[in-house]
């Protein structure tokens, strides 16, 4: 074994390490591309792009709960709340920045609830969200009757609408990318994240308020899960109370997939971005293909089951 | 090694998709998407089998089948699929009334028939082949109303709440009984998401609650079976009118037995049927009504035996 032999291992490590999702997504990608018909299309791609929006605007801000080393499982729940609280007051006020005001302000409060629940008592962000799940749908059947809250007028242009030919979901979608992106690569808040995410004791230590950025954290997730709700139902064009359910796997699915560590301390919005690129292409993938909807299920649990195994075995080696 | 690992999985999530696909054959033929709301729902999976058992018989006939798994914005998603694979027509089971409505206004533009099976759209343009959950909540109040002594008591038990059928078999029940007998006291309404341990224990609590009931309407049929077990377990069920929806198996046995007083056939295979012949005059560019109806047909104590398998 020579020196240059190992060198060359070693690099090849190190940028699969930092492209290896992104490699994944391209071998996927060519391979749908070549053997499924109509995946190649420019209709079907704008498909995939809006199929993904709501999962990755989940994914985005779950990104930052899980770094922290935390857990959301309310996803899916608060979603239908804050999409059917907004659709609510599109059909009362029909004005949509009213509407989509009233969507983040119960993400907001949702996020603070959970975000403060968590560090004032100490208990565990799953249980603190598990609680949530039920909370919240509770709530949204309660405001709504459980019926779907229809004629929303003009609701549906965020969901559906364009500007200069662009869908305004994917306008929306590059704007929480990038801001997301921002925050966790150019402030102080998102260098606490990895902070905290990777060794507590040592970030208070350091005079870091671990538990403002476990809040923090949690209201932005609170907020972007706020807009995948409004973008659902404006989807839908219709206030949904059984939407969402089960979104929060997806979501975690495509963090965890896009190489974040369920331990918390490290990933990247990128990372995350890919993620939920390979769940939407392997989603589409399997429709176009014509999969039994049952195995497309048994499928999805065998990825997450990989990527978390790749996950644990790529960090022993590195070790 | 690790490079290995990664790729292998690259190329394990494609590969167990190519191979459990069903192959799909190119050439001059229809394709049509089937979409369901729920494959788990032992009647959307029949009327599906009975629907594939006819379209299979036909050598011109491509049916791709979606499952929306109860989400309806999945099956938007579905319906945009359908649209990108150049379907010639599609058929629809709405997981919402309200929320397939963007999905067949795109069908509409794109100029691709739909036709709604078993449950009616909100909006945009379609034929509604099927009977409505409205009409089996109007029958069962009709029979409640017809049946019921002055002055009884009833429990609703409800299905799983967000959703339009649960709604509309409610509405359509309390409009018929409620509405039009006022003696008739409702005890309680309360939702046991169409499932048989639900409506087992609601309806336990029931008997704690109330000392008389003397019917218990059920939004479907594995409700109205888990209180009758609920009942006969505290000797309660000797005179209860019970109605449930769907006429399983199940329901007809507990017939026979005396403990079930109604239920509702939709007849799934005579809905499928209808579908088919409808898909086909759509296909041939034969006119079509609006709606083509398949309506519910009441199963009790005296004609059960005809729908006895």
């Amino acid at each position: 074994m020579n020196n240059a032999a190992l060198a060359g291992k070693w690099d090849l490590a190190a940028v699969y390490r930092k492209y290896g999702t992104f490699i994944i997504f391209a071998i996927i990608f060519l391979l749908a591309s070549f053997f499924t018909r109509n995946f190649f299309s420019q209709a079907n791609l704008t498909n995939v792009v809006r199929q993904m929006v709501v999962v990755t605007l989940l994914a985005l801000g779950v990104t930052f709960v899980i770094i922290l080393g935390h857990i959301d499982v309310s996803l899916g729940s608060v979603m239908a709340l804050a999409g059917c609280i907004s659709a609510e007051v599109m059909r009362t006020t029909q004005s949509l920045w009213l509407a989509v005001f009233a969507g983040l302000a119960v993400g907001v409060v949702v996020g603070l609830i959970n975000g403060y629940t968590i560090t004032y008592f100490t208990i565990p962000a799953f249980i603190m969200t598990l609680a949530m799940t039920t909370v919240a749908r509770g709530s949204v059947l309660l405001f709504t009757g459980g019926k779907p809250i229809t004629r929303l007028g003009s609701f549906s242009v965020i969901g559906q609408g364009r500007v200069a030919g662009i869908p305004i979901v994917f306008v929306i979608l590059a704007f929480f990318l990038v801001l997301s992106w921002f925050l966790l690569n150019h402030t102080r808040f998102g260098r606490y994240i990895y902070a905290v995410g990777g060794n507590r004791s040592a970030s208070i230590a350091s005079g870091i308020n671990a538990d403002g950025v476990v809040r923090k954290a949690f209201l932005f997730n609170g907020i972007l899960t706020a807009i995948a709700g409004i973008v659902l139902m404006s989807r839908m064009n219709s206030g949904q109370p059984a939407a969402g359910i089960g979104y929060e796997f997806d979501a975690i699915t495509a963090v965890v997939v896009g190489g974040t560590s369920l331990a918390g301390g490290n990933g990247t919005i990128l990372g995350t971005f890919i993620g939920s690129m390979i769940i939407a292409v392997i989603n589409n993938n399997l429709n176009l293909l014509n999969v039994n909807s049952y195995w497309q299920q048994i499928v999805k649990g065998i990825i997450i089951l990989i990527a978390v195994i790749i996950d644990v075995r790529t960090k022993r080696a590195a070790k | 090694m690790r490079i290995h690992a990664r790729f292998m999985f690259g190329i394990t999530a494609l590969f167990l998709s190519a191979c459990i696909a069903q192959a799909t054959p190119a050439g001059e033929k229809h394709i049509i998407g089937y979409a369901t709301s729920a494959d788990t729902d032992v009647y959307i999976q029949r009327l599906k089998e009975t629907f594939q058992a006819l379209a299979s018989q036909d050598p011109n006939m491509e049916v791709i089948y979606t499952d929306a798994g109860g989400d309806a914005n999945r099956q938007l998603d579905q319906i945009d699929n359908f649209l990108v694979q150049g379907v010639d027509a599609m058929i629809v089971i709405a997981v919402d009334f309200a929320g397939v409505v963007m999905g067949i206004e795109k069908a509409n533009e794109a100029g691709v028939p739909v036709i709604c099976l078993a449950i009616k759209a909100d909006g945009g343009d379609y034929v509604f082949v099927g009977s409505t959950h409205r009409e089996a909540g109007e029958l069962q109040g009709v029979f409640i109303r017809e049946n019921l002594k002055q002055g009884g008591k009833i429990v609703y038990l409800g299905g799983y709440p967000g959703y339009s059928h649960t709604t509309e078999r409610r509405e359509g029940f309390r409009e018929e009984a409620l509405d039009k007998r006022p003696d008739i006291e409702l005890l309680a309404d309360m939702a046991a998401n169409y499932d048989r341990d639900k409506g087992m224990q609601v309806m336990e609590d029931f008997i704690q609650a109330f000392p008389i009931i003397d019917a218990v309407v059920a939004a479907n049929d594995q409700m109205a079976l888990g209180a009758i077990e609920a009942m006969k377990a505290a000797n309660r069920i000797d005179g209860v009118i019970v109605c449930g929806v769907d006429a399983l198996p199940e329901a007809i046995d507990a017939i026979e037995e005396g403990t079930l007083t109604y239920t509702l056939l939709q007849n799934a295979e005579a809905q499928a049927d209808a579908c088919y012949k409808t898909l086909k005059d759509i296909l041939d560019g034969k006119p079509t009504p609006r709606e083509v109806s398949a309506p519910f047909e009441p199963v009790t104590k005296d004609n059960y035996l005809e729908y006895r398998k």
